[in-house]
């Protein structure tokens, strides 16, 4: 912002430059083309005198020319060329015209300007001036003085004493003593190129100051021309004023100072009034500026993870101070060094990939490396980079990755030995189904070889005993086998397809009574179509259906069983009622555990899996199941599934 | 042992099951010989005459009911050396096991058992299959032999 408004007033002073240049060139030619005559515009009535000499036009009109050449500064190489020459060249001759004029004005006739209106000694000074001006545009004493500056300045007030003279009607001002007067149109190119030559470099010397934004510059801009205009403006009212005799000259000191007086005062409290709007508002933007830095430096301090910023040599240009702590390296040591040095000599390819990566506008995130600590010790990190294209620096934030790596380890050894649990498990119950059922199948085998083989020998009881020991025996390996169906199911994936559930009703109800003579009435409503797996379903079917035949048996061709359904939102939601010998609601949270009965094994046969196996089928579906009962009057069991079937899975134990 | 072949080679660790497995198939009049194994290692010396048995009749049993589970050789290695060799390729195997586990079953497929057998706890049902199994190889071995 600073620098913008500083190369805007920079730019308007080379527009003025170049103006002011085409200006003195167009006014000398039209001089020379019509000379000797008046040009009414250019002199109009104040011409009291003549028009310039020859030679003055004609300085003028090189001046001119030597200033467009030379109006923007020299860039480096491409300033020595021909016009530079060609404008240094101009510059002598612009010099010569007025020292010649000065030695001996007469000498002008001498070179062939015949008719010549001889030039004034303070004209030759300005030419002289001018021209070394011009020839030292860009030249800077040691001690700082600009000759250029200092010619200007001087052209300027000669220039400026000749208009005064001109306007005060004050002939000593125009005409230095026993010579020719300074013409006005002189005066005011004169003026005019002084100008030009201060604004042709507007970032040296003097003009540095008149075009800087500070306060000094904004000072300096406004007050000079101001309180030069009304100096100027006063002092011809004045003089005016006594010549016309309005007032004597007591009355119009005093008026001259009064009115100084009160237009300064004026001009200082404006001026007054800006510089302090001007401080304020930068008070206010370095307050925020300074609350930014504050609160850098609370981050660049405080962050627990290492900041930095990273130049395209891959140098740290700025370090937080987590740096020590994480690396061993105090922010200090590292600014200056290159982090490729501290990276892992393994881990240095696989870096430089990334940072062409970052480099070329793809942050990276989550990427990771190993750095040598100052104490030679590794430190794994994840890093967060991406590139800044405005500032060319890389920006990361390095977090320690050592504890995060741990708990992944942590994660993975208890995942293996949860595989390695598993894999037991399993090889357990393949044993269990293999090894306890053989003895059963034994057992069962010789109470019936005996009951065969025993004949006559065995009395009713004994035969009873047998049997005994073979239906304890056989209900054992049930007993066994849905146990192991109950353990499979939380290892068994699921497999999601639309489930037709009145066609799997249908289906259950067959394997639900087979065996045994249906009695029950079953009735089955309209039921939603769910996204589950079918063969899991079919067994909560299954079971439900033959627990509800089961119970309800002993009411003989009253029982009844009644499946319905309905959808409610993303759920859909099934019940199978009956009304056999229910069950008493306070034992309600037994009923889903594994071996839990609330009835004899003598009045309803069953191992006490079955409801387990229902409840832990849909709860992998993301559902759930519950139970209302009543003694003797029935029960209803309710399940409800996800229609979509998108619910994350449920236990996994 | 007489003259003639073989009916059926029992492979069977378990005494009590190999006793009801005889047993249910002479009483049943299934077959009329039955050679009943301990292991897979003495399977295989029958099979291919090697030492003790090195001094048997020769030819090949009509079906052989191979247990899973046993010691020394099981199962799948015996049915994988005798579907490897010409002499047995082509004599009919019948797994039986008390094992449902899935990976067996496929295994034994994938071996070329002929049948797969789960033996059942009710020893009724248990007689039931064998008689079966034994009645179905018996008949059609002697529709191709």
């Amino acid at each position: 912002m600073t620098l913008d408004a500083s190369r805007s007033l920079h730019r308007r002073c080379g527009a003025f430059t170049a103006l002011a240049a085409v200006l003195t060139v167009s006014v000398s030619t039209l001089g020379l083309v019509v000379w000797p005559h008046h040009v009414w515009i250019l002199d109009g009535d104040l011409a009291a005198t003549s028009v310039p000499g020859r030679a003055a036009e004609w300085g003028m009109l090189i001046a001119g020319l030597t200033l467009w050449l030379r109006r923007t500064p020299p860039d480096g190489t491409t300033s020595r060329d021909v016009f530079h020459y060609l404008a240094q060249v101009m510059g002598a001759v612009i010099f010569l015209i007025g020292l010649v004029a000065l030695t001996d004005p007469s000498v002008t006739a001498a070179v062939g300007f015949t008719q010549e209106t001889p030039m004034g000694a303070n004209s030759a000074l300005v030419f002289c001036l001018l021209g070394i001006s011009l020839l030292t545009l860009d030249v800077t004493t040691r001690s700082g003085r600009r000759p250029a500056e200092i010619g200007a300045i001087l052209v300027a007030l000669i220039a400026m004493a000749a208009l005064f003279g001109y306007i005060y009607r004050v002939s000593e001002l125009y005409t230095v003593r026993h010579s020719y007067p300074m013409v006005p149109r002189t005066a005011v190119l004169s003026f005019l190129l002084a100008m030009a030559v201060l604004c042709a470099r507007p970032a040296a010397g003097f003009m540095a100051l008149a075009t800087s934004i500070s306060f000094g510059g904004t000072l300096l801009r406004r007050l000079l021309p101001a309180s030069m205009l009304m100096l100027f403006t006063l002092g011809w009212l004045r003089l005016e004023g006594e010549r016309r005799g309005l007032y004597n000259t007591g009355l119009g000191v005093a008026l001259f100072t009064l009115a100084n007086i009160a237009i300064f005062t004026l001009l200082v409290w404006w001026n007054a009034r800006t510089m302090q709007r001007l401080e304020q508002e930068r008070d206010a933007s370095e307050e925020k500026h300074s609350k930014a830095v504050a609160l850098n430096q609370l981050i660049m301090e405080n962050s627990l993870d290492v900041l930095s910023a990273v130049d395209e040599a891959g140098r740290f240009l700025k370090v937080s101070s987590a740096a020590e702590m994480q690396w061993g390296y105090t922010p200090a040591e590292l600014i200056g060094r290159r982090y490729a040095d501290l990276v892992h000599p393994e881990d240095q390819d696989r870096t430089a990939k990334v940072a062409v990566d970052i480099m070329s506008g793809r942050p990276a995130i989550g990427f990771t490396n190993r750095f040598i600590r100052k104490d030679g010790s590794v430190v794994p990190i994840d890093w967060s980079a991406a590139w800044s294209r405005s500032d060319n620096l890389m920006f990361s934030v390095a977090r320690d990755a050592t504890e995060r790596l741990q708990v992944a380890e942590a994660l993975r050894q208890s995942a293996d030995e949860l595989a390695s649990i598993n894999r037991e498990l399993e090889s357990f119950t393949y044993s269990v189904s293999h090894d306890l059922r053989a003895p059963l199948r034994h057992i069962d085998g010789y109470a019936r070889m005996l009951a065969e083989d025993g004949g006559d020998r065995l009395d009713g009881e004994l035969r009873r005993y047998l049997d005994e020991i073979g239906a304890s025996a056989r209900r054992m390996g049930r007993l066994i086998d849905d146990l192991l169906a109950f353990s499979r199911l939380s290892r068994q994936s699921l497999t999601r397809l639309t489930v037709d559930m009145e066609a799997l009703v249908e289906s259950a109800l067959s394997e639900a009574g087979s065996g045994k003579p249906l009695v029950a009435t079953v009735a089955v409503g309209p039921l939603p179509a769910v996204q589950a797996d079918p063969a899991l379903l079919r067994q909560v079917w299954t079971n439900l259906l033959a627990n509800a035949i089961k119970y309800s048996g002993k009411r003989g061709a009253d029982a009844l069983v009644e499946v319905t359904g309905e959808s409610d939102g993303d759920m859909a939601r099934y019940q199978v009622r009956d009304n056999g010998v229910g069950f008493d609601m306070r034992y309600v949270d037994k009923l889903f555990q594994v071996f839990q009965r609330l009835h004899l094994q003598d009045e309803f046969e069953g191992t006490g899996v079955g409801l387990a196996i229902v409840q832990r089928i849909i709860s992998r579906h993301g559902g759930r199941v519950w139970a209302e009962g009543e003694l003797g009057k029935g029960a209803t069991f309710t399940f409800e599934l996800p229609i979509a079937g998108e619910q994350p899975e449920g236990d996994m134990a | 042992m007489n003259q003639q072949r073989v009916d059926i080679l029992l492979v069977e660790d378990s005494v009590a099951d190999a006793e009801m497995t005889l047993r249910t198939l002479k009483r049943q009049g299934v077959v009329n010989t039955v050679e009943w194994v301990r292991d897979g290692v003495e399977a295989i010396d029958y099979l291919f005459r090697e030492s003790q048995f090195a001094a048997r009749e020769p030819g090949m049993p009509k079906l052989v009911l191979l247990d899973l589970k046993m010691p020394r050789m099981d199962g799948l290695q015996v049915l994988a050396r005798m579907r490897g060799d010409e002499r047995t390729k082509a004599v009919p195997v019948v797994m039986m096991t008390s094992s449902r586990e899935e990976g067996d079953v496929l295994a034994s497929y994938e071996l070329g058992v002929n049948s797969y057998v789960v033996k059942p706890v009710d020893f009724s049902e248990f007689a039931e299959r064998v008689v079966q199994v034994g009645l179905y190889w018996m008949m059609a071995n002697e529709s191709i032999g």
